[in-house]
């Protein structure tokens, strides 16, 4: 945790986005993606979440800060241009049914746009069966999906099952808190699931998947 | 323990040091989980802020916790402890006023709304692209008017990409015709970029590479200027309107 994200979770609770933004363009050298949301906004927003459990802050401070941190985003992808438009492979993100987080949702969105993919972005507490029909209707390569909470995992492991049957076979890309304890992607979809712990891992991905290389089916 | 008897609609619980629930009120039986320790009541994900505080075993005034509600819901709730010499917690579990919840949804609702309309507008530009791209390869069809003359009459303003696009499919299917004269009709066409008019002399170039004889019919007086302050250097034929240069060209072509 560095002071700067310290200070930025501090202006994110205060609902100062002007401020914040300064803040970011002060640090930022350049219109650098990966460092403003893995090393700026990320560890900010966990801090944030660790001033809830030492109870110095509420749940309507947090969500006071992840409104700020959605126009900062919305923010710095409105002035960045996007990237070349040739790979039109497709994406469509969302967070499993319940789950409210969507913030590194809407990151990971980004960082596929940056890469000229054709984005979907869904939005969080997509019901799985909207999100079964958007999948047979528009065929994404790719679905990413995230889940913040432990008690999403049920929920996770039958939209891998269902989606991984949805027609164009999608790779199915796991973000998130719970990324990591993601363990029954084989049994749930085998060789179609990928798990996520970062931005800057998506982003590796992605440029391997540019080349054609170190990826699954929808790239082979 | 006298506030087990209350019909405080507050749940109320007696703890030990082992966090096991002694005795609750009726209230916390019938609002809140069934439980054998207090961190039955409440949720997975704030257990651990709850031990923590209530493992120092000293007063809590309102801690924020998600409780577990009887029908499995969950409730925003503050937790309240205090400590007896005996070594017995009270535990009020107040839940919170739903003001903030309101507000929360209302946020949560207008943030999927204005998702949709984004998402809606990504879909009308993709659908607009796709327009303009099949508006652009319409824009300069070429006709075979006779044997040898084919005519190009060019729709709408002239910019870079458009003219990259008439010139690589105009190159291709002029090649691949048996005509020798190319009439390019300027009738229809609006304003042209500087950007156009240079991707239109590469294009001319081409053509006459190939070996075509170019006529350029009906300039506009605007266009003409444009023109001029290019400096063409290749050798085009110029004619007034489509049809002088139709009559121009049969007349030749009957001697």
């Amino acid at each position: 945790m560095t002071d700067h994200s310290i200070k930025l979770a501090k202006l994110l609770l205060s609902g100062e986005e002007q401020l914040a933004i300064s803040h970011i363009h002060s640090i930022l050298t350049e219109n650098d993606r990966l460092t403003l949301y893995e090393d700026l906004l990320t560890p900010a927003m966990t801090y944030i979440g660790q001033l809830w459990e030492r109870n110095e802050i509420t749940v309507a401070d947090e969500h006071l800060a992840t409104a700020i941190c959605d126009f900062i985003i919305s923010d710095f992808e409105f002035r960045s241009s996007i990237g070349e438009q040739g790979n039109r492979k497709k994406v469509m993100l969302f967070g499993v049914e319940g789950e409210e987080h969507y913030i590194g949702l809407k990151m990971a969105a980004a960082v596929f746009q940056e890469f000229g993919w054709s984005v979907r972005y869904l939005g969080p507490n997509l019901p799985l069966r909207h999100a079964e029909t958007a999948a047979n209707v528009w065929q994404p390569d790719v679905i990413a999906m995230s889940a913040a909470l432990s008690y999403r995992l049920p929920m996770l492991k039958q939209s891998i099952q269902v989606l991984s049957h949805t027609a164009g076979q999608p790779t199915l890309l796991i973000g998130g808190r719970m990324a990591p304890l993601v363990h029954f992607e084989k049994e749930a979809a085998p060789g179609q699931v990928i798990t996520m712990s970062n931005l800057r891992e998506l982003q590796s991905w992605l440029a391997l998947a540019e080349k054609g290389v170190g990826t699954i089916n929808a790239f082979s | 323990m006298p506030f087990l008897k209350t019909g405080l609609a507050i749940p109320i619980f007696a703890i030990n040091t082992d966090l096991e629930i002694l005795k609750s009120n009726d209230t916390a039986k019938s609002v809140l989980a069934g439980a054998q320790t207090i961190l039955d009541v409440i949720e997975e994900e704030s257990r651990p802020k709850a031990v923590m505080n209530l493992l120092r075993f000293e007063t809590i005034k309102a801690l924020e916790i998600n409780a577990l509600s009887s029908s499995g819901n969950i409730l925003l709730a503050d937790l309240y402890v205090a400590w007896s010499e005996e070594n017995i917690g009270e535990v009020l579990i107040v839940e919170k006023d739903k003001a903030v919840q309101k507000v929360s949804e209302q946020l949560n609702s207008l943030r999927s709304r204005l998702n949709d309309t984004n998402f809606e507008l990504l879909e009308a530009k993709e659908t607009a692209e796709e327009l303009l791209h099949e508006n652009i390869k319409l824009s300069s069809p070429f006709i075979e008017v006779t044997d040898t003359i084919a005519l190009i009459p060019i729709y709408g303003g002239l910019d870079k990409t458009k003219t990259e696009l008439i010139a690589s499919t105009l190159s291709r299917r002029a090649y691949l015709s048996e005509v020798e004269t190319l009439i390019l009709d300027f009738t229809a066409v609006g304003h042209i970029e500087q950007s156009g008019l240079q991707g239109l002399e590469s294009l001319l170039k081409v053509l006459q590479l190939l070996g075509f004889s170019v006529v350029i019919a009906g300039l506009h007086p605007q266009h003409v200027q444009e023109w001029n302050d290019m400096n063409f250097t290749l050798d085009i034929r110029f004619m007034k309107s489509l049809k002088s240069a139709m009559e121009n060209l049969l007349a030749v072509q009957q001697t």
